[in-house]
């Protein structure tokens, strides 16, 4: 894919590194004023996903596109070789405890809110959180762990693919 | 780390900053950077920066106490 490889004159590499990393800082700029929108609107109009919708998606779609591209480039298998070379813990008990960790985020929301929304009384309101928090936990943890490890298999295996064959011309 | 060298190389061709920097295609400052030891140049503009000053990547850019 080609989308932004335009023809242009020879250029000093300097200033291709240098612009490449102003883009990556304003990438993250970028990234970090969505994130503070969707936090705003959210404390400013409540939960409402259609408020934040347009952020949202830029969050998403970036990161979708960088994922896609780094599988097709097969950057994604050398990230993760690398990764697990020098890190203690490898790449795929991270995505475990990343799911581990976003199933107990969910579980304590949903917790939290049906304690607030519908306990009355403290004795109510804990047993509804113990009740809705475990419940959340036994659908979220093996819904996140899950989807974690099978799309990190996928794209280790797209990605082998793609520098296995670059390798081999 | 000050990269004379190059500097040395570059005077001996009698070339200045700018001059080197047309040969190989790079801005001027970036031959400033490289000698100031503040850029690590890839290793086809290291190429194109010895052939311009019909030098080898040892004299120029392989540091023996590294």
């Amino acid at each position: 894919m080609k989308l932004f490889n335009t023809k242009r004159a020879a250029m000093d590499e300097r200033i291709v590194h240098t612009r490449n990393m102003l883009y990556k800082e304003a990438y993250i700029v970028a990234i970090l004023l969505c994130s503070i929108s969707v936090v705003t609107k959210c404390i400013i109009y409540g939960l409402n996903i259609g408020s934040a919708i347009t952020e949202l998606s830029i969050l998403f779609l970036t990161a979708l596109y960088y994922g896609i591209r780094a599988v097709f480039l097969g950057l994604y298998s050398d990230e993760v070789e690398v990764h697990d070379r020098t890190s203690k813990l490898s790449m795929n008990k991270k995505n475990m405890i990343w799911g581990l960790g976003f199933g107990v985020v969910m579980a304590t929301f949903f917790g939290i809110k049906s304690a607030l929304m519908y306990g009355e009384g403290n004795a109510q309101s804990l047993w509804y959180f113990i009740l809705v928090f475990f419940a959340s936990l036994m659908i979220y943890i093996p819904f996140f762990v899950g989807i974690l490890a099978i799309l990190h298999a996928l794209a280790y295996k797209a990605s082998k693919k793609v520098i296995d064959k670059d390798l081999d011309e | 780390m000050k990269n004379m060298r190059l500097k040395l190389a570059r005077v001996e061709k009698d070339l200045s900053q700018e001059e080197l920097a047309q040969l190989v295609g790079v801005s001027r400052q970036t031959i400033g950077l490289i000698e100031l030891g503040k850029y690590n140049p890839s290793l086809s503009l290291c190429v194109a920066i010895c052939k311009a000053l019909s030098k080898t990547l040892n004299d120029l850019f392989w540091d023996e106490n590294a």
